[in-house]
């Protein structure tokens, strides 16, 4: 089967797996304790027929498959209605979000790779030197560092103390200086676990290539080393990392919560956890759907890179 | 609303709504496992009433059951402290479960109903209305899922009371009466009053001059210009105010208006008839003066030249539409609790009639803000743009990151010898902070130059630092302990008085709250000193809690 081929029936399917994922969050949101009324309301005293006018108005009077049914009719549109909560349209809201989140998630994970590929490759090649111990021990400290301590941390040293760096958010377009300077610890808070992983990931698995026999066999032949690491061992060590840095844009995209808290940053992870706090039926579903959209898509992205990696796979 | 939740009044406003945003909050302190004891009272009059109640109720010690809170590390100290002083009367064997909060709410909502063997922590936010302090928690007919009285509780006195303070328009009357109720409630305590907490407010001392706190959250922000209270702000060499809001704004019209950030963000914005000022006296606002003229009928004197952001001119129709509109809306008990109907008298000339005597009337009456014709008539949405009379106007909302009001120029304060025509600060921004150590670095770093909302072990620092203002005073919210009085043996008053004896009240407010509130042992907030002062609480305290 030819790649496009093979991406188009991949896009086919991502369809029904879109389908059951946000079937599972609305039924699981509706589990939830705790009424969306109440949640409008504010638990106010209202009156039984302003109750029922507002259930109507939302659906909510309606069993939970056919609010479901409601909601995607209009998703696949992307029409995703107002929210009860705060009668602004959901579609706008994620739409001034998404654009913050992207920005934090990309950078975080760029930082990963940049970090990540060359500690991996240094480490792996002087493996069991003073370069090695270093790297791995920094590795460790880096997945072991929980974010919103290390978060904390930064901010208190860089922000508090050195005043180097605004607590808060300036205000300016996402694309200015103001804003690419602000991001610098938000994006070290989020990027360092998956630089460490990056890099631990790689080192292993090219620790395992250099032991292979075409290695040898390439170094006979009288290859330069930098020429059977660069071109060799690190083309086939790459695979596994390939399949993690794609699993890691994705989870960029929501695993930014707790470092959007710190910074106060306006992504989509803090809009999440309010949405649930007050259930806000629509907003939660309308941003699981696009989280889903993420991990399919760089899941697709893995394979197809997978192909040009190794001309072996084919689909 | 802008005053709003502030000024609540009647039975229904703030409610549910606060409860909720409270939740969160009591605390316990001391270290699991190290923990020490105020009074070990295990056979002392507390242990005395509990045993009479266990014998009427025929229920063998120990009786298992469960601490319920929200998880909150205060809270946990808390119901840690309170276990302890439980289990070592022998009486009782008791876990504490935390649950997420909207779970708490629900799990309250329907307590009595599936008998839940619980005990409950959570707080309440009350205004400048004894009556918002009891109503929706004690009175019969607010059991759940009706009301807030979360262990269906009932006491006809209790409710004569209530019913008594809502309808007495006589303030030395209201007065005896909340005073009777608050004997009667302590006595048979339904729920344990814990501690009154406080308004916090932080200020960077090299910015902002003289700032005022504003004891009730809503109103947070009038220090920075409410000529109706006499008040306004300086800043050193800046014109743009930066302060914070601990969550987003959700809503923005008055009418859907259900959290106390959304109150602070349009308080600004929006006027009412009357304003209640720093030190809880009733202020002339949007009405220049007004007269009772008969049981339930006032007029009101409008204020003249009052312009809305919009540029309409605001007459007496504004005020009736105003009120009306509320009908149908999640608001509507704010003014259909005891509006009748209104009369436009000439344009500025209006008479209100009440359904029946009310006593929160002028309270009821700040909470009910006044909104432009375009509003009304739906050809403008105030929940997108705010628009009032106030002397800031909307510019914009970020969602997530701030929300931004800029000096309206018409508005209709001339100036006096006390505040400014034309407030110094021309732009105030309010940033979305989330996380309270955010919070706090903000301040220290100057990108703030004010919050409400810093952790109350932080407090000290600031006071200690002579860069910082802190300005503290008791607020409108209490903790408080609700017991199931539908179950035994919580249905023995003397099991529930003998508890709330055993609540380590001064322990909590030392060590989980950094003395950062006061002891409480009646609901109402000593703010409105006339109903439950100190001298009025001791004597609660001495009758009823204390055993010695």
């Amino acid at each position: 089967m030819s790649l496009g081929r093979y991406v188009g029936r991949r896009l086919a399917i991502t369809v029904p797996v879109l389908v059951g994922v946000t079937a599972l969050t609305f039924s699981f949101v509706h589990l939830l304790p705790g009424d969306a009324v109440d949640a409008i309301v504010g638990v106010r005293d209202v009156s039984p027929a302003t109750e029922a006018a507002i259930r109507a108005e939302y659906h909510l009077d309606q069993p939970v498959w056919d609010q479901y049914l409601l909601w995607l009719r209009d998703a696949i549109t992307l029409e995703f209605g107002e929210s009860p909560v705060t009668g602004r349209d959901v579609s706008a809201t994620i739409g001034r979000r998404l654009p913050a989140t992207l920005a934090l998630g990309g950078a975080a994970w760029l930082l990963a790779l940049a970090i990540g590929i060359p500690a991996g490759i240094v480490t792996a090649v002087s493996a069991g030197k003073p370069a090695d111990e270093v790297g791995r021990l920094a590795a460790l400290a880096g997945i072991a560092t929980p974010n919103f301590w290390l978060g904390l941390i930064l901010l208190f040293v860089f922000s508090v103390r050195l005043g180097w760096f605004r607590v808060l958010p300036p205000d300016a377009p996402l694309v200015s200086l103001a804003t690419v300077k602000f991001l610098v610890l938000p994006t070290i808070t989020l990027g360092t676990a998956a630089a460490a992983l990056v890099m631990r990931l790689l080192r292993s698995s090219m620790r395992r290539e250099l032991d292979a026999p075409y290695v040898t066999a390439a170094r006979a032949r009288g290859l330069p080393e930098r020429t059977v690491i660069l071109k060799h061992v690190l083309r086939n060590a790459f695979l596994p990392v390939v399949t993690v840095a794609g699993l890691q844009l994705a989870f960029l995209v929501d695993g930014a919560v707790v470092v959007e808290g710190i910074f106060s940053w306006p992504g989509m992870g803090r809009l999440l956890v309010r949405s649930i706090l007050r259930r806000d039926y629509p907003v939660i579903q309308a941003i699981v759907l696009v989280i889903g959209i993420a991990i399919v898509l760089a899941n697709l992205l893995v394979d197809i890179i997978y192909a040009i990696l190794d001309p072996r796979i084919r689909y | 609303m802008a005053g709003n939740s502030v000024g609540s009044g009647e039975r229904t406003r703030l409610r549910r709504r606060s409860f909720l945003t409270h939740a969160g909050a009591l605390g316990g302190a001391g270290l699991a496992g190290c923990l020490s004891f105020d009074s070990a009272t295990t056979d002392g009059p507390a242990a005395e009433l509990i045993e009479e109640g266990f014998a009427a109720a025929d229920i063998e010690p120990p009786f298992e059951t469960t601490i319920a809170i929200t998880q909150d590390e205060e809270r946990n100290r808390f119901a840690q402290l309170l276990q302890s002083e439980l289990d070592e009367t022998g009486f009782f064997d008791v876990e504490i479960e935390s649950r997420d909060f909207g779970s708490h709410v629900e799990s309250m909502l329907a307590a009595a109903d599936t008998e839940e063997n619980a005990i409950f922590v959570s707080s309440w936010t009350g205004g400048w209305d004894p009556s918002n302090y009891v109503t929706m928690l004690f009175h019969s007919e607010n059991r759940t899922p009706n009301g807030l009285n979360v262990g269906h509780y009932e006491n006809e006195t209790v409710d004569e009371y209530i019913d008594a303070g809502l309808t007495e328009t006589d303030s030395d009357e209201r007065v005896e009466t909340y005073r009777n109720l608050q004997n009667e409630l302590v006595a048979d305590s339904p729920a344990s009053f814990v501690r009154f907490r406080e308004a916090t407010h932080v200020w960077n001392g090299d910015v902002v001059n003289d700032w005022q706190t504003y004891p009730l959250q809503p109103g947070s922000y009038y220090a920075v210009y409410a000529p109706w209270a006499g008040v306004y702000t300086e800043l050193e060499d800046e014109t743009e105010f930066v302060g914070d809001l601990g969550s987003d704004v959700t809503n923005s019209d008055p009418v859907e208006i259900n959290g106390v950030v959304s109150s602070q963000a349009t308080a600004l914005v929006y006027e009412q008839l009357v304003g209640i000022d720093f030190d809880g006296e009733v202020q002339p606002m949007l009405a220049t003066d007004w007269e009772q003229l008969d049981a339930t009928t006032y007029r009101f004197s409008l204020r003249k030249g009052v312009q809305f952001h919009n540029g309409e001119a605001l007459t007496a129709t504004h005020v009736k539409r105003s009120l009306e509109r509320y009908e149908g809306t999640t608001r509507e008990s704010d003014v259909y609790d005891w509006y009748e109907n209104s009369t436009v008298i000439d344009d500025h000339t209006i008479e209100i009639s009440c359904w029946r005597e009310y006593g929160p009337f002028e309270t009821a009456l700040f909470n009910v803000s006044i909104v432009p014709l375009a509003a009304i008539d739906g050809e403008h949405d105030l929940q997108t743009k705010p628009i009032g009379t106030g002397p800031y106007r909307f510019v914009e909302h970020e969602s997530g990151s701030h929300w931004r009001l800029r000096r309206f120029d018409d508005h209709w304060f001339a100036g006096d010898e006390t505040v400014p025509a034309t407030p110094p600060i021309e732009t105030v921004t309010l940033e979305i902070i989330t996380e309270q150590s955010s919070r706090q670095a903000a301040l220290e770093r100057g990108d703030l130059h004010f919050s409400y909302n810093l952790p109350s072990a932080s407090l000290s620092d600031f006071e200690a630092n002579d860069d910082y203002g802190v300005g503290r005073r008791v607020s409108g919210g209490f903790d408080m302990i609700l017991y199931p009085c539908y179950l035994p043996p919580f249905s023995e008053p003397s099991v529930r008085r003998g508890c709330n004896m055993l609540v380590p009240r001064e322990r909590t407010l030392e060590t989980v709250y950094h003395g950062i509130g006061q002891v409480a042992y009646t609901p109402i907030s000593p703010l409105l000193e006339d109903y439950a002062g100190e001298s009025f609480q001791e004597a609660i305290a001495n009758e009823y809690v204390r055993s010695d």
